[in-house]
């Protein structure tokens, strides 16, 4: 594209600031740096190479499922992976685990991209799809619960199919593309709507939920969206871009809006949320109820307050009512689809049985149907993918 | 600043069909929080939350031996001239009066107002120190001390001063800047800052310094914010945002702080008032008029605001339910934050910058996720191009032993991060810790400090001139 | 004299052009005077299909937070951003970061 632009002589000032040999061609939202294409490639693909070694993601011979969307971050994570398993020598087997949601004119086509990616990377591809496991698409979710509530439908039913995607692969690790950016939102959500239990984890590399046998982990955890978007560029890789039909919710929206102008006042604000994230500790909870405490919590009884977890006796002394709803024991399997389940439920089940609830009257109870769904999974919220 | 409406105002009919839910005797003139109020049932309402903070036998007029435990207790008001610190000036000062009626000219606690002044810097409207006198007298009888700061009363002397320069691989080096020929002034150094972010950020460093170090030198034992609820939410994300997160715990909550060899009680008396609210409180007492306000229009271009702006204008924009709900929410959860964790391995240190704790190397953390190596360099014109390079740089400085090492938090690298390498960054470094660093020597003795700054900056009662801090 | 350039809009952008991607156009300005900040005028009046979606486009006058903007496949932020001499045969990038991951 610069052709016929060759024979300009280049100033000192447009250098790389890191070889400086070659014409600086980004800015690393990072550091400010001005790189050009061979050190941003260099130190893109080292990174990533030291997040993983770092937080020791992979071991010789894992077989390893990429969640393959179709979109530019787990297109530039199926083809990072697949460069540092070989510069590298990681020994690991790469398969794209791909989930058809059932979404008209969305995933038809992120699915075309996925298939082209199979041959591209000479990697194996796997598609589970909700209406194979559920017996719901998508579209036929959003139609019976509204669209307010897509995005949890989806987060939790697509959590749960790429646990038994790669269990039927014989697959104990899925790794996903969420980028530096998702885990500066996340962390910012997490405080915006008080979800305390999620706070100390928020930024956790790898999760695995004591008694499942999936690990899931995030190696783009330290990687700019800005520099996933445009390696994808330079590297000319194949990747499908369009939102998802259903937007994301709307409290969600607005996090995201807020970020990205931070974001444009101080560039290094996302690495700076996610430094701040991995450091939110939650205290000891008996050292909290000093006086001051008490007597907060005692004027905000008169008030609104809905989130009474403390209760105060007649002698003034403080009783804090484990709320273990979050807790998640796990080890157990859901009655009704044999999953491995911290209740005897599963959470993917009891959206499903509220569906099925609601399959015939659709029209008629639209929106009890959702407030319901709504309450019953705003714990769940934050599992999308 | 809402159109939002978390406060409902009640036009003349509304009004005159709606009795206040709490006397049930005048007409309510607004709604907050689903309730209806009277005018006096509104004031008495925000008052009370003050007073339900603050019950502590400490603040009430005492007798007998009660005096003795207590002895004489001193609450130092930070005060800005916004809307949340007048508010709380009124409603301490409302305080002293009542116990000062009903105990016969008795106080609870001597109050001062302290304002560290921002007429300069953010070009206000007003000076406090014109603002002040009239402010107190409408509390008449009460006695209420104040005091006026100059901002650059925290750099006593060019002596303290150092230079900073940050490293590519997030080390700190400083030198001293004796010798020197030039001085600076706080806003020499706040020119030094590579954005208008980082200028927020040092600002509350001294803010600070400057409130604690007052508090000593006037024997305060209390210190007290008018921080709402809406503005400690917005501290709890911008701290966040700024990669400071690990001080939540005790920035916005009501703690105690050693400095030096004296202990503080630091409190947020109106964090249970919504913004919204504590404006509805200044135009019912007419105390609009005493507000100082910035000069200078807020920039409607986003790269011209600062964090605390944007994260501002973010809780003024949510809707009404959102607006007192997401606030609480941030609170509740940033007082559910505790200190960080620290093994016995890890290295507690302070920054010298700002002064905080530093539980883990921030630059490891950084070097960590940062790459600096170039790509190999392969062609003759590359070749070319690198030592054209290497020509025009000339010979780089030499980091000699005038240098030495300096201790920064995350935070405070980030704040400096983009600084002008060439002319630096000068600051007073703290040193608190002496039992890992060499003692410190540029701090000046407690007994020099208190009289240069009763000598050069402090203006009081009987002098005038102005103001802030918040 | 106009300039002849080339734009491209990216990762998902081109809903706001009925889905066309690229679009030689030929901007009615002086080579030499007009810049970036021109061009992204010209974008909105005479690209963007429906006035409704300029805001996904702009924002402070500017190219909104989010889309990255690349001038000859080089990060416009080290070309002068809004401030970019035009000069024919230049191409213009355009490309949504958001989300689709």
């Amino acid at each position: 594209m610069t052709d016929g632009q060759k024979p300009k002589i280049l100033k000192v000032s447009a250098l790389c600031q890191l070889c400086h040999a070659r014409k600086a061609v980004m800015k690393r939202p990072k550091n400010s740096q001005k790189l050009c294409k061979e050190c941003f490639y260099n130190v893109f693909e080292t990174e990533i190479h030291n997040t993983i070694t770092n937080a020791h993601l992979f071991a010789p011979g894992d077989k390893v499922a990429i969640g393959a969307s179709g979109g530019k971050d787990s297109t530039v994570l199926a083809s990072i992976l697949k460069t540092l398993n070989e510069r590298y020598n990681y020994g690991l087997e790469l398969v794209l685990l791909s989930i058809d949601e059932g979404i008209k004119g969305y995933r038809d086509d992120s699915l075309a991209t996925v298939k082209r990616n199979q041959v591209q990377y000479k990697m194996p591809l796997e598609i589970i799809s909700y209406k194979d496991l559920y017996d719901w698409t998508m579209d036929e979710i959003v139609s019976c619960a509204g669209i307010r509530s897509s995005c949890t439908y989806c987060g939790v039913l697509r959590r749960q199919a790429l646990d038994r995607g790669a269990a039927k692969l014989g697959i104990n690790h899925v790794v996903t593309g969420h980028n530096a950016d998702d885990m500066a939102e996340t962390v910012l959500m997490n405080l915006l709507r008080g979800d305390v239990a999620r706070l100390e984890k928020s930024c956790t590399i790898l999760t695995q939920s004591s008694g499942s046998p999936i690990k899931r982990s995030k190696p783009f955890k330290y990687t700019y969206q800005k520099e996933i978007v445009l390696y994808a560029h330079y590297k000319k890789l194949d990747y499908f871009s369009t939102e998802c039909t259903y937007a994301p919710e709307a409290f969600r929206g607005t996090a995201r809006e807020l970020l990205k102008s931070l974001e444009a006042v101080r560039p290094s604000c996302i690495m700076d949320i996610i430094y701040s994230g991995e450091h939110l500790v939650l205290a000891p909870k008996k050292k909290k109820v000093t006086t001051q405490y008490k007597n907060k919590k005692k004027i905000m009884e008169h008030q609104d307050d809905q989130s009474q977890e403390v209760e105060i006796n007649a002698d003034g002394s403080v009783v804090l009512k484990a709320k273990k709803k979050e807790e998640l024991k796990d080890g157990n399997t859901c009655e009704k689809c044999g999953y491995l389940s911290s209740n005897k439920i599963c959470k993917a089940c009891m959206l499903l049985a509220g569906l099925e609830m609601n399959r015939p009257k659709v029209n008629i109870d639209n929106n009890v149907a959702v407030d319901g769904a709504a309450k019953l999974t705003k714990t769940l919220e934050q599992l999308s993918f | 600043m809402s159109d939002n409406q978390p406060v409902k105002y009640l036009d003349e009919e509304e009004s005159s069909s709606s009795p206040c839910q709490r006397c049930k005797v005048e007409n309510a003139i607004l709604i907050t929080r689903k309730e209806k109020f009277c005018q006096n049932c509104f004031i008495r309402f925000i008052r009370g939350k003050q007073r339900k903070q603050m019950q502590d036998d400490k603040y009430k007029v005492k007798y007998g031996p009660f005096i003795e435990r207590h002895g004489q207790q001193k609450v130092l008001l930070a005060l800005s001239g916004g809307e949340s610190s007048v508010v709380l000036l009124d409603v301490m000062a409302s305080l002293l009066q009542e116990q000062f009626e009903a105990h016969n000219g008795k106080q609870g606690f001597e109050l001062i107002i302290l304002n560290l002044d921002e007429f300069d810097l953010n070009h206000l409207n007003k000076k406090v120190g014109e603002i002040l006198p009239l402010l107190i007298k409408r509390y008449s009888p009460a006695n209420i001390q104040y005091k006026v700061l100059a901002l650059n009363s925290y750099i006593l002397d060019d002596s303290i001063l150092d230079k900073i320069v940050l490293n590519d691989d997030f080390t700190g080096l400083s030198s001293t800047i004796i010798g020197s020929d030039k001085s600076y002034t706080l806003f020499d150094i706040l020119e030094l800052c590579p954005n208008k972010s980082s200028v927020e950020d040092l600002l509350t460093i001294i803010y600070n310094e400057l409130i604690l170090r007052t508090a000593y030198l006037e024997k305060c034992q209390t210190i007290i914010y008018g921080h709402s609820m809406t503005r400690i939410a917005n501290e709890i994300i911008a701290l966040t945002v700024k990669g400071r997160g690990s001080i939540i715990y005790e920035a916005i909550s009501d703690h105690s702080k050693t400095y030096k060899d004296q202990q503080f009680q630091i409190l947020f008396p109106l964090r249970d008032v919504l913004y919204a609210e504590i404006i509805s409180y200044c135009k019912l007492t007419n105390m609009d008029e005493f507000i100082l306000q910035s000069t200078i229009p807020k920039s409607k271009i986003n790269k011209n605001l600062t964090i605390r702006d944007l994260t501002t204008r973010y809780f003024s924009q949510l809707d009404a339910t959102g607006y007192a709900s997401t606030a609480s929410t941030v609170v509740k959860t940033g007082e559910k934050l505790g200190a960080p964790k620290s093994d016995s391995t890890s290295l507690v240190t302070h920054c010298q910058v700002c002064g905080v704790e530093i539980y883990q190397d921030p630059g490891n953390w950084l070097r960590n996720i940062t790459v600096n190596k170039a790509a190999p360099i392969e062609t003759e014109e590359e070749k070319e191009y690198l030592e054209s390079y290497k020509a025009s740089i000339g010979e780089p400085e030499i980091i000699d032993d005038r240098y030495k090492s300096v201790h920064i938090c995350y935070g405070c690298i980030v704040t400096l991060g983009g600084v002008n390498s060439v002319s630096g960054f000068v600051w007073p470094l703290k040193d608190k810790n002496t039992d890992h660093f060499e003692s410190q020597p540029y701090l000046v003795d407690s007994e020099v400090e208190k009289q240069k700054i009763l000598d050069e900056f402090i203006l009081t009662n009987d002098e005038d001139e102005d103001d802030d801090n918040e | 004299m106009a300039i002849k350039i080339k734009v491209e809009f990216l990762g998902g952008l081109d809903i706001i052009s009925s889905s066309v991607r690229e679009h030689k156009c030929s901007v009615p300005l002086e080579e030499g005077e007009a810049t970036m900040k021109d061009l992204i005028e010209y974008v909105t009046k005479n690209i963007i299909t429906d006035p409704k979606d300029i805001p996904v486009f702009i924002e402070d006058d500017t190219v909104r937070p989010g889309i990255l903007v690349l001038i000859n496949d080089t990060d416009w932020e080290l070309e002068g951003m809004e401030d970019y001499v035009l000069e024919s045969g230049d191409v213009f990038t355009f490309t949504s970061t958001l989300h689709g991951g």
